[in-house]
């Protein structure tokens, strides 16, 4: 009898075994042979459900670059919907930050090691282990409720453990693999970005008889806050604006497509240079957040008096080159766009004389620095475009971009850079 | 840059230190003024007279406290700007808007005024 009864145990353990092992292989069959995160995790609840015999069972995963884990809960999974533990999935996923070891509840509203912590009455077990990647707790698997028993057994807890150890691996591929895919879809999205905006510039410089017009912008991102641009009027004014909008990368971008829309628009209004301004700033103010703001130099050139009126919104300064070297940095003042509904904007005029040549810049050439922090500054552009006076627009401005970069000698530059140059013949 | 902050009475006043060129450490002083806010605290002085530089991202971060603490029915004074940084307030006529005093004790009294 004893015998017999020895043989059963023996043939049980043996069956036991074998239909874990077949579980196990089973499993990792089924989740080795996707890559999509939440397939992944449903298969790894259902075989965990069968494996333990537990009611429900969840996965929580805690995001890779968090400096708190506990508030950064990003994912669970649960095999029936209708109590979805969220606030316990917290409370356990931080007793395992702590433990990082498979942990076993029965009658939880009696356990000490959770007192405070209002339990769910439907919960009565509960199995809880880590999954771990080389040591580092990436989520936790959470089996509740043994099926026709008080708690889960040491056999549950190490059966469950092996299955979280095997699938541990597998979710952070597929997270990384998913992570690397809504990667590369921005990546996509911000050249579709870039080449909307490389759009936007002017494509060709207008020819404007008497003069050589040259622009560039070269955005220190991807997509940049920078933007200049070429209008014509009418058959003998053409009006030019270079602008710097208030932060970077894709917010700045957007907000430059709508203050470039805005100016176009306005420029086609009768009115004076300040006028267009004011109008542009109030649109501007109207349609941006408080803290979005536009610097803005705006002149319309009449090319058959030669005659340009100006006014500038906060811009840099412009510099005007004479022929016989006098170096002028235009008298502009004005309020940033966008910031004050009711700003008001003073117009100057001067006439282009022959070989006069103007720059306008963005604060991305001035300030540009290099590794001692010294500043590229608007000397180093006076001097440079004074000695090149014989040049043509378009090798001004190119040229000029080489020696900022040389001056950064390859320090990372965070502001857009962009120049714009009108010369008399 | 560094941000060190001192309660005068009702007044609270930031002394920034360095360069207000940008970035999570520009923007940081915002978000005092915006914390200042919720405690109820609206006159605000940001001293300057340690800041070498503001770019045009400073600049935005300045009009943005500007603009919370005006909405907050609140107010901002700018105490001890540079030369330098002075020039920048009149290119871009901030210096029409912005309430400038030469020092923050200055700025402080001004309040109680």
């Amino acid at each position: 009898m004893n015998n017999e009864q020895n043989l059963r145990k023996e043939l049980e353990k043996l069956q036991r075994a074998v239909k874990e092992l077949s579980l196990l292989n089973d499993l990792a069959r089924s989740i080795g042979a996707s890559n999509k995160l939440e397939k992944i995790m449903q298969k790894i609840i259902s075989y965990s459900l069968r494996a333990v015999s537990a009611e429900q069972c969840t996965i929580t995963l805690v995001r890779e670059k968090s400096d708190d884990p506990m508030k950064t809960l990003v994912r669970t999974m649960v095999s029936k919907a209708e109590h979805d533990p969220f606030h316990l999935n917290q409370v356990l996923l931080g007793w395992m930050l702590q433990n990082k070891k498979p942990l076993s509840v029965a009658n939880p509203q009696q356990d000490k090691r959770f007192s405070g912590i209002k339990w769910d009455m439907e919960i009565k077990s509960l199995l809880c282990v880590p999954l771990l990647v080389k040591s580092k707790l990436i989520g936790i698997l959470t089996a509740f409720n043994k099926i026709q028993a008080e708690k889960f057994t040491s056999e549950d807890m190490r059966l469950l453990g092996i299955i979280a150890a095997q699938s541990a691996q597998i979710i952070e591929n597929a997270r990384l693999y998913e992570e690397e895919k809504a990667l590369l879809r921005m990546k996509e999205e911000l050249n579709l970005a870039r080449q909307i905006q490389t759009d936007l510039l002017p494509s060709q410089i207008p020819d404007v008889p008497g003069y050589d017009l040259a622009g560039i912008s070269v955005p220190a991102e991807s997509v940049g806050g920078d933007y200049f641009d070429f209008i014509p009027v009418d058959e003998h004014r053409l009006a030019v604006c270079l602008g710097d909008v208030s932060g970077k990368g894709l917010p700045a971008a957007l907000l430059m497509s709508n203050l470039q829309a805005i100016i176009r628009s306005q420029t086609m209004m009768p009115g004076t240079v300040s006028e267009c301004l004011e109008r542009s700033n109030k649109l501007l103010y109207r349609n941006t957040a408080p803290h979005k703001f536009a610097t803005l130099f705006f002149g319309i050139l009449d090319f058959r008096s030669n005659q340009f009126c100006y006014a500038s919104a906060g811009h840099d300064r412009p510099i005007l080159i004479s022929a016989n070297g006098d170096i002028h940095e235009l008298e502009t003042a004005g309020l940033p766009l966008g910031f004050l509904e009711e700003a008001t904007y003073i117009e100057n005029c001067f006439e282009f004389k022959p070989d006069d040549l103007l720059m306008i810049y963005t604060d991305g050439i001035s300030e540009a620095m290099n590794k001692k922090e010294e500043e590229f500054g608007v000397n180093r552009i006076i001097n440079f475009v004074n000695r090149r006076h014989d040049k043509s627009a378009q090798e001004v401005i190119q040229g000029l971009i080489e020696e900022v970069k040389k001056h950064a000698n390859g320090f990372p530059q965070s502001d857009d850079m962009t120049l714009m140059v009108i010369k008399k013949l | 840059m560094a941000v060190k902050e001192k309660i005068v009475d009702d007044v609270a006043v930031l002394t920034i230190s360095g360069k207000l060129m940008g970035g999570p450490e520009t923007w940081a002083v915002h978000s005092k003024v915006k914390s200042l806010i919720a405690d109820k605290v609206n006159k605000v002085v940001i001293d300057l007279s340690k800041v070498k530089w503001v770019n045009s991202q400073g600049l935005g971060m300045l009009m943005s406290c500007f603009t919370s603490l005006k909405n907050a029915n609140g107010h901002l004074k700018i105490a001890g700007a540079t030369q330098k940084v002075n020039s920048l307030f009149m290119l871009t006529r901030l210096i029409t808007v912005f309430d400038t005093c030469e020092t923050a004790d200055r700025a402080v009294a001004s309040f109680h005024n």
